[in-house]
């Protein structure tokens, strides 16, 4: 419970700590925009080694933005196998043929098997999967001795293998540019810059400071309703709960237990927090002023010149080339 | 012996990565028998830290828990084969705020879900709650009222019912006066002692307030600032002199009485009442 971590701000101090919270969202607008743009691969591929390049400029360490990633290796993985095994086009590199017979499906199994009960001992999860992966195709591969009741041929494309890694990287950029706007940019920083950039859409009629204020408070209660829930958790495992075991009857109960008091302690604190403001005359929608004012600075008309650049100088490749 | 910490220790980490310790080197033993122990300390002086060290809820950094049969370390909490809740079925504890722990749709579901986790009959489990909603004092009445429709007192009566229906060995109150009018005060006070009398169950409770050491508590635990510095009788701690170092305070009965000998020519043998009154009458006939 305690390692729910969202919009992980991390201390610290560099030009990308300093930037405008306004600026870090256009430009990340302005970055994602080129990065959809760019259809060549080694573009895309420049791109990424000048992302590495801003990196220890930044002073982040890639170490941080792995975390960044980690949540989302699973979709990386995935899509990226999808793109190779189901994308024909182009010359064809290579295949494997995997034949299946009782034996050498059941060691594949028994070794998938052994890898989800190993897994809780051993430190590299992920590379012992693929590792394990590796193992299993071997195996389907080359130990065919009789009765196969099944194959399977995976063939390889050019093209296929070469859009799997144009995908993979478009994915990985995109995810490493918005783990630096959280990791560089403090919740309250963001959420002020938000409305700002999204002060245009007033025309319309919409009311961006309310959106702001409601993105304010969720971001705020995060840790709070957390740390309730914490409580609760102890509270009822005092009464025998025990969140650990069980059966699936018995866990319904259990999420029960946590769910009803946890819904009952949000209004109350939404309540406490309405009446609270009012206390201290808060009106909805009137014009406010700011503790902490936004100023702009020379780096900030840098940065988004460049970003702009940047977008402009991909749609001219893409169009040019 | 019921409960034992040895040189307990529990740190954790702040907000700014900085380590806290919320107790420190903490020993003392609490037998399982007609003990009936005040908790008292300032605020963040560490007692409901300590206090869920008590049934297992908490594992010390540092040190070692003895709940009866089992020892708590910072090793064997994590391990999943060593079972808390049985712990926790000897031990019971009751949370400051019964916003908590109140969830079922009537007040007699939610006192016998502690009984039903450990493995009680639906009868049984309903029995126990009935007899446990009568020593709080709610009565039939209120069985299949829904816990959210009652007033604080009445929440807190429910959540205390709601462990003294699991039968504890020993049991652990973290400030079970708290939010309630002083009548319902006394009386929740009164059921607690009535319990011990009547089951020998040790009974530890946190309280703010120094009437209910003196006219309760048979032992006190001073914490301060995460160390347990007094452990002896309630009379010893009004007659220490660092009692007011620790943020501790006399009882009412002890500071008239003082208030009173500073207007007497005679000086006492004794600080009661008695002793009192008969020194004001012979000061009057002389």
């Amino acid at each position: 419970m305690k390692n729910i971590v969202i919009g992980r701000y991390i201390p610290g101090d560099s030009f990308l700590y300093r930037m405008d919270p306004r600026v870090k969202l256009i430009a990340l607008f302005l970055l994602f925009v080129a990065v959809f743009v760019i259809d060549e691969l080694w573009v895309m591929g420049g791109a990424l080694l000048g992302i590495l390049i801003l990196l220890p400029l930044g002073k982040i360490s890639l170490k941080k933005v792995y975390f960044g990633l980690r949540p989302l290796l699973f979709l990386l993985i995935f899509t990226f196998v999808f793109q190779i095994l189901f994308n024909t086009q182009g010359r064809l590199l290579t295949t494997l043929r995997l034949e299946f017979d009782p034996l050498n499906t059941a060691i594949a199994g028994g070794l998938f098997i052994a890898w989800l009960f190993l897994k809780r001992f051993t430190k590299f999860t992920f590379l012992s999967f693929l590792g394990v992966f590796a193992a299993i195709l071997t195996v389907l591969s080359q130990l065919t001795i009789y009765l196969p009741f099944g194959t399977y041929t995976i063939a390889i494309y050019e093209e296929g293998l070469l859009f799997a890694i144009f995908i993979l990287l478009r994915l990985i950029i995109i995810v490493t540019l918005s783990t630096i706007l959280t990791i560089t940019t403090k919740p309250t920083d963001l959420n002020l810059g938000l409305e700002r950039v999204l002060k245009p859409l007033k025309v319309i009629k919409v009311n961006t400071e309310e959106i702001a204020m409601i993105i304010g408070i969720a971001l705020r209660y995060i840790p709070t309703l957390l740390d309730e829930a914490n409580k609760i958790i102890l509270a009822q495992a005092s009464r025998g709960v025990d969140f650990q075991e069980g059966k699936f009857k018995d866990k319904i109960v259990q999420i029960i237990s946590l769910l009803v008091p946890m819904f009952i302690i949000s209004f109350q604190r939404s309540d406490e927090l309405a009446n609270a403001m009012e206390a201290r005359c808060f009106v909805p929608g009137k014009p406010r002023t700011r503790l902490n004012q936004l100023i702009w600075k020379p780096l900030d008309s840098v940065v988004l010149a460049v970003t702009f650049l940047f977008m402009v100088a991909s749609i001219g490749v893409r169009i040019l080339w | 012996m019921g409960i034992r910490l040895n040189a307990v220790s529990h740190v954790y980490t702040a907000i700014n990565q900085t380590p806290v310790e919320a107790i420190k080197n903490v020993s003392l033993s609490i037998h399982a028998n007609d003990e009936f122990i005040a908790l008292v300390g300032e605020t963040g002086s560490g007692k409901s830290t300590l206090a869920q060290h008590f049934n297992a809820l908490m594992a010390p950094t540092s040190g070692e828990a003895q709940l009866f049969d089992v020892s708590i370390t910072a090793e064997t909490f994590k391990d999943k084969k060593i079972k808390k809740t049985p712990i926790r079925k000897r031990i019971g504890l009751v949370f400051q705020f019964p916003e908590y722990q109140l969830f079922e749709e009537t007040v007699l579901k939610d006192v016998a879900f502690a009984p039903k986790n450990f493995g009680l009959k639906d009868a049984e489990a309903n029995e126990l709650a009935k007899h446990a909603l009568e020593l709080v004092g709610l009565d039939e009445s209120y069985y299949s009222r829904s816990p959210f429709h009652l007033s604080g007192g009445e929440k807190k009566r429910v959540s205390i019912a709601g462990i003294l229906a699991m039968e504890p060995d020993i049991l652990v109150l973290d400030e079970p006066t708290s939010g309630l009018d002083p009548q319902s005060q006394e009386t929740l006070m009164q059921v607690f002692q009535t319990i011990q009398e009547k089951t020998h169950t040790s009974i530890v409770f946190i309280t703010h307030d120094m009437n209910w050491v003196e006219s309760y508590a048979k032992r006190v635990l001073v914490m301060h600032q995460g160390e347990l510095v007094f452990d002896g009788t309630p009379g010893d701690l009004f007659n220490h002199p660092e009692l007011k170092t620790w943020k501790m305070d006399e009882p009412d009965r002890i500071k008239v009485l003082n208030e009173i000998k500073t207007h007497l020519k005679t000086p006492l043998k004794s600080l009661d009442f008695n002793a009192v009154i008969q020194a004001i009458k012979t000061e009057e006939t002389s």
